[in-house]
Order: structure tokens, then sequence, then C-alpha cells
């Protein structure tokens, strides 16, 4: 879980950061070339995931919003949910651990109203980070990777496949990121324009 | 719904997704919202038979055994299979095992019956019915004769400066 969070986190930078309509050419290749350099590093990146209610499986939540885990708790934490969460009217005392003890609100499951984690409402300063995030139990919900879907009814074998969103969205990207290459060479060619024009100048 | 300080609020924007967004989207079963599939693995719609189409499903679609056939309406001429769900066994859509031309594309496909589908899309934590959405794809073709067009006036720039260059040094040759 601690390698996903950090892959998770990794990815929502990408998110943020990739491809904004500036352009900039060394800001584009910088973006270009150095994506390709960080994406050896972190091959096995799995895709978004969706966390569901461990008991009716309605949806509570994605790795969009991710906030952190704590593997020695099984707690994950989410900075957004859906509606499908209902946040607890009482808080309740709870020790996190020897020493720190935090008031806390339940989170149930609007489908089956299990209980599906918490929200810190007080903390000590060592738990400060957990305060208004949504803390989900491991045990008490499940997850869905997007793309983990496998059953197939190809008889015909791999060889004539329909070209599926997840496929599309791989042309479309390498697409921008074509036109970005196009901008960047425009401007390339304008000062090469520009320095040839000096040049004749001077002589 | 998240966290503002401590203050809770209804994330504003989340209600329409953009149509950029749809592309991440979990499918579930409308009644017992089992898992079905995601957007990954979505190939279009059909729309003449209100359904979704997916090449990969979850396990817990269950292709029935049974064969039918059905003599008139869209299916007609068709031979197909229903699929259920696992979790509360409610009819989820159809796969094709033979049809006419007009279906021959989707055969082997799932084709899952939008009604009884909801959608949850990612980083809007919100979830939608699956008739909301749209999974028409539009051809390529257009954003690529773009590109290609971006390329050629840049090919012609540099023919451009290519022939200056040329002009330029026989120029400085003659006025030695």
């Amino acid at each position: 879980m601690a390698s996903r969070g950090k892959s998770l986190k990794h990815r929502q930078r990408f998110v943020n950061t990739t491809f904004e309509s500036s352009i900039d050419s060394t800001a584009v290749e910088e973006k270009l070339f150095g994506q390709a350099e960080e994406d050896e590093d972190v091959d096995v990146d799995d895709g978004p995931v969706v966390f569901i209610c461990g008991k009716c499986k309605l949806p509570v939540g994605d790795s969009m919003s991710w906030d952190g885990s704590e593997d020695g708790q099984n707690q994950i934490r989410l900075k957004r949910v859906t509606d499908n969460v209902v946040v607890g009217a009482d808080t309740r005392l709870h020790e996190a651990s020897k020493r720190s003890l935090c008031l806390i609100v339940d989170l149930f499951c609007r489908g089956c109203h299990s209980v599906l984690g918490m929200v810190y409402a007080s903390t000590p300063k060592n738990l400060d980070h957990k305060r208004f995030a949504f803390c989900f139990s491991v045990k008490d919900i499940d997850s869905y990777v997007l793309g983990s879907a496998s059953q197939m009814l190809t008889a015909e074998g791999p060889k004539e496949q329909p070209v599926t969103l997840e496929y599309r969205g791989i042309v479309e990207q390498q697409l921008t990121e074509m036109k970005m290459l196009v901008m960047s060479m425009a401007q390339r060619l304008e000062e090469i324009d520009a320095g040839l024009q000096e040049g004749c100048d001077v002589e | 719904m998240e966290f503002d300080d401590s203050l809770l609020i209804q994330r504003s924007g989340a209600a329409a997704p953009e149509a950029e967004d749809t592309q991440r989207v979990t499918l579930h079963c409308q009644q017992c919202h089992t898992v079905l599939g995601d957007s990954l693995g979505v190939c279009g719609e059909i729309q003449c038979m209100d359904s979704i189409v997916c090449i990969r499903v979850t396990d817990d679609v269950v292709v029935s055994d049974a064969m039918e056939s059905a003599h008139k309406g869209e299916m007609a001429n068709c031979i197909y299979s229903s699929l259920k769900c696992r979790g509360c066994c409610c009819a989820v859509g159809k796969v094709l095992h033979s049809a006419p031309p007009g279906l021959a594309a989707v055969r082997s496909m799932f084709l899952l019956y939008r009604a009884n589908i909801s959608c949850y899309v990612l980083n809007h934590s919100s979830m939608v019915k699956a008739s909301t959405l749209t999974f028409d794809m539009k051809p390529l073709r257009e954003n690529m004769k773009k590109v290609r067009q971006q390329f050629e006036v840049q090919l012609d720039q540099m023919s451009l400066i290519k022939r200056r260059l040329v002009d330029g040094s026989v120029t400085s040759e003659l006025l030695k």
C-alpha cells in the first residue's frame, strides 16, 4: 500500500502539471523529454483505483483525491468522497496509539449503514496530518483498479481488436505531444530566421 | 464532498463532468453496485440497442449458457446470450454470437444495457446514470489532419529559410 501511495502521488502531480496551454519551447521540451525519463523510474504504474464499500459495493471515493495511508493502522486517507459516505453526528474519544487521544467522528455507508472509517476532529500534534481527511479502514472497503477487468470473449484472438477508450486516450495524448513539438519547432525556426536576417544586415 | 478547513462542503463544479473526464469511469450494476467494468475496456456505444460496448468486463458479469434468438426488433436475426450480474442476478446486457451485417462488428463484445448500469466518475466523486454519459467515439482523423497540417506549415517555413540561405551565399560570392 505504501508503494501504491507513492505512485499515486506521482500520478497526481502528472495530471496537474502536464500540458497546460503555455507555448514556451523550453518548457515544452522539458515536459516532453523530462517525462520520458521519469516514466522509466515508475514502470509499474497501476491505473487509478476506485474505493467501494466492502459490504454493499457503493463507491466511496477514488485515488485521484489520495491523501496518504498508514500501514500500521491499515488506513487510507482521501481528501474527497462521494455522497455515499455519511459523516456521523457524534464525536467520540479514540486512542490512536498510546498517549495520543483524539476526538473522531465515524463515517458510515449510506447504502448499508456499516462503519467505513472516521474523521479526526481533534488531534494531538503528531496526528495533525490526519485532521479533516476521510480515513477509511482497509478491512471495511474494497478497491477496484481501473483496467483490471479481464473477462473477454474474443474467439478470433488478439489479431483484430477494436479501439478502446484506453487506446484512444493514448493516441490523443501522443497527438497532443506532437502538437507541442511542432510549436517548439516553429519557435526554433523563428529564431533561426531572425538570426539569418541579422546576419544579412551586418553584411 | 470534502473538508474546507473544518467545514464540510459539497464540491462545486462536481455536478457536470466534462467530456474528457468521462474517460475515467467505473461501470456498476444499477441494483447492487457490483463493479462490472471500467471505461478502459469500453469501445463505444450502440445506440439502437441503448448499450455500452465493452471488450473487457469483470468476472462479475456472467454469460448465460442459454442461447436465444430474436425474430423482430433491433436484434432480429441475432443469436445471443444474456449477461447477468453475479451479485444480484439482474440482467445487465447481452452478447451477440451471430448477427447480420449491421451488428456484425459487436459480436463477442459485452453489450451492457444502459438503463441497468450506473457509473462512478473518477475525480468528480459522483455517481451518475449511464444514460447521462456518452461513450460515442468521434474519429481521430480530424485531429490527426490538424497535426499533419501544422507539420506541413513548418516544412514550408524550413524550405523558405533554406532558400534564403542559398541565395544569401550566392550573393556574397558575387560581391567578392
